[in-house]
């Protein structure tokens, strides 16, 4: 039986189609000898163009699978001549079933594995009454009761009923202390094992959840995120300096070395900064890529392990840690990625003795690389971290992942195209704004995606 | 491996008899309740259909029904107002309907029975069915010990197996706590047993559609209820009632 489970787990292994990080490029390089489409208009496609998650393939993808099947080996496909050879056998197909074909959805940018038949139908008619049990239940935690759906249907003004309530919601406990530390959550990464009171203690990130909630409530700015100098303690006051930990340094059948917020405050920049952050993402790593990764990824929208948001630098990646990151097929990601990186390289990720002596987890050291004064984010070279934040909340890319963050909070999907009409406006009007995510909720309620069948 | 197959039978059979329950509602018609108060204004000492008698119920009736009448909104046969449960049916079968997840469908549960207790349901006594057990079944999720820092982004199959086992146990808590006098919640029927008239069942109905859903039910959804519960009375019969009522889709989805 294990013999058969294993030929079979075998059988899947080897013909399973491998993605590859040269295969965005490569897949517009395929066009050279034919008009571009639309969808290489930045020289390289997204990895969704033929997965879906992980390796899984779109029906876009299964079709490359196929008809590569048909006429190669599958490390043949990944050269360009083959590959063109590939895309153009798929051309005339229709993937996705949508009624247009391969080559017009790449002519036009859409994508030919993502039916558009299947995308989200674009709601029509604003519904007040809709839109104020959504308002309850996902800005108070609890749907209307019969008195008030009756109170609106009495309103004089539904409108401005319907946005008195929503502001007390934003006002609620609930918003605060729960609706906002669930949208935290992927961005901080908890475990009870390594936080406050845990078996390993690097960091207290409750630290990191307070600070969150409190950028994005009362009408604060958002960009704080990525700015903030100080922090907020457990009686919910902002605090300036440094924050000593609050549990002495022990060894023994628990282990603790963090706690607090050591960091000079000149150094601090928001969320990315906090100790939570810089230990649990960066660790031991002399160049902290998965740090950079995780705030592109959380305050930018951009997954660099999906390919997004890649942009090429120059000369990078010099593989300054000797990963053996300089190699074509790891270069795709990492000309981007290291020169990310660079500006976290100064602040200390778990640090051993010192930090159990010192609480020198998360801290910054000067000189403690060379590399520091390297980075580039969104193709602009920055001299150091703070310069770095500053380039990030400027960029659309900030405002378009805060909108989007709220937006799928609110109704449990992502933006489509559909939503386009709506959706821009949201993260557009931000600067106006003062960039409050409280304002950026009042307009999302307003429109028909919210509030439309 | 048998205890696999034992629960898939159980989930069969459930969503057997629910497709069954559906079907018969469907099909069946029947008079329109009007007569439920505003569960939001209840009176705690609410006491007046206790003693059974149908004249209290004919005047709650009246009561309620010069207040459906001052919404003059769209209107059935009977007078009862349908635009609520109109919009409520658009938008459970639209694309766009939004998973009410499970920290305001517990906070529903309890707002709907008036359940003081932070948990409305525990596994084996222990175990809270919403925060932990069938917490990513309804929507939510736990990122400090399971590391689940994204809530799943569509309902389970299995999601309306949690839902029902919520609901009832919910339903059942709020039972026991009308059983032992003053009732806030089923005070329109005899919780002890013994015979309903049809205007007691049409007043809980309606009582719980406001409780749930915060909107009136239709004639259509009044009588296929009757109907399915005709053979049933006291806390088999509000079981049943609260269970059929909090448990569709309209409170899961807004």
């Amino acid at each position: 039986m294990k013999l058969a489970w294993m030929f079979l787990i075998g059988i899947f292994v080897s013909t399973g189609a491998q993605a590859k990080p040269e295969a965005p490029a490569l897949f517009c390089d395929a066009f050279e000898n034919s008009a571009q489409p639309k969808v290489c208009n930045s020289g390289k496609v997204d990895c969704t163009m033929c997965h879906t998650s992980g390796s899984s393939l779109n029906p876009y993808g299964n079709d490359v699978k196929y008809q590569a099947s048909k006429l190669l080996d599958e490390a043949e496909l990944f050269e360009k001549e083959n590959l063109a050879k590939v895309l153009d056998a798929l051309q005339p197909l229709d993937s996705d079933e949508d009624g247009v074909n391969n080559a017009d959805e790449l002519s036009a940018g859409t994508a030919p594995g993502v039916s558009q038949k299947t995308e989200q139908t674009a709601a029509k008619e604003y519904d007040m009454d809709l839109a104020y049990r959504r308002v309850m239940s996902v800005y108070c935690g609890r749907p209307p009761t019969y008195s008030e759906v009756e109170g609106l249907s009495k309103a004089s003004n539904k409108k401005s009923h319907l946005h008195g309530e929503l502001d007390k919601c934003l006002a609620s406990d609930y918003w605060k202390n729960e609706a906002l530390h669930r949208l935290a959550d992927v961005r901080i990464q908890p475990l009870s094992t390594t936080g406050f009171g845990g078996n390993v203690v690097l960091a207290d990130y409750r630290f990191d959840y307070r600070l969150f909630s409190y950028i994005l409530s009362d009408d604060r700015d958002a960009r704080e995120l990525l700015t903030a100098k100080y922090h907020i303690n457990e009686q919910g006051q902002k605090v300036e300096g440094r924050i000593a930990r609050t549990e002495a340094p022990q060894v023994g059948q628990r282990i603790v070395i963090g706690g607090g917020q050591p960091l000079d405050p000149a150094r601090r920049h928001g969320m990315m900064t906090t100790q939570w952050f810089l230990t649990n993402f960066t660790m031991f790593a002399e160049l902290p890529r998965n740090t950079s990764a995780q705030v592109y990824r959380a305050y930018l929208g951009m997954d660099i392990a999906k390919g997004e948001g890649l942009k090429d630098v120059p000369g990078e990646p010099r593989d300054v840690d000797n990963k053996n990151v300089a190699q074509k097929e790891c270069a795709v990601c990492h000309s981007t990625l290291d020169a990310l990186s660079y500006s976290f390289a100064n602040y200390n990720g778990i640090e051993t003795v010192t930090a159990f002596l010192f609480n020198a987890s998360g801290t910054y050291v000067n000189n403690k690389t060379a590399w520091e004064g390297d980075g580039v984010i969104l193709g602009k070279k920055v001299p150091d971290l703070g310069a770095w934040a500053q380039e990030a909340i400027k960029s659309d890319e900030f405002k378009r992942n805060l909108a989007t963050m709220f937006f799928e909070q609110a109704l449990g999907r992502m933006p489509s195209t559909k939503d386009a009409k709506e959706f821009d406006p949201l993260w557009k009007s931000l600067p106006e704004d003062g960039f409050s995510a409280n304002k950026l909720i009042h307009r999302l309620v307003d429109t028909t995606a919210f509030g439309g069948i | 491996m048998r205890l696999v197959a034992s629960f898939l039978t159980l989930v069969f059979i459930m969503f057997g008899l629910v497709s069954c329950f559906a079907q018969q509602a469907e099909h069946n018609r029947g008079p329109t309740a009007k007569n439920a108060e505003d569960p939001q204004d209840e009176d705690e000492d609410g006491d007046e259909d206790e003693d059974g008698e149908d004249d209290e119920d004919d005047k709650s009736s009246s009561k309620s029904k010069d207040k459906l009448d001052s919404k003059n909104q769209n209107t059935d046969a009977f007078g009862t107002d349908i635009s609520d449960a109109q919009s409520a049916k658009a938008r459970l079968t639209s694309q766009n309907a939004v998973w009410r997840r499970s920290y305001a469908f517990q906070q529903g549960i309890r707002q709907a029975l008036t359940i003081q207790d932070a948990s409305v349901c525990q596994e084996v006594g222990k175990f809270d069915c919403v925060g932990l057990v069938h917490l990513t079944l309804l929507g939510g999720n736990e990122p400090f010990d399971r590391a689940q820092y994204e809530r799943p982004g569509n309902p389970s199959i299995l999601t309306p197996l949690s839902v029902e086992r919520v609901v009832l146990s919910a339903c059942q808590k709020r039972i026991d706590l009308d059983l032992k006098g003053n009732p806030q919640v089923f005070e329109h029927i005899n919780l002890k047993g013994g015979s309903n008239s049809a205007q007691k069942i049409e007043s809980q109905v309606t009582e719980l559609y406001r409780r749930f859903h915060s909107r009136n039910p239709t004639k259509d959804e009044v009588s296929a209820i009757k109907d399915a519960t005709s053979s049933l009375e006291g806390q088999a019969l509000a079981r049943v009632l609260c269970l059929a009522i909090g448990s569709t889709a309209e409170f899961v989805f807004d």
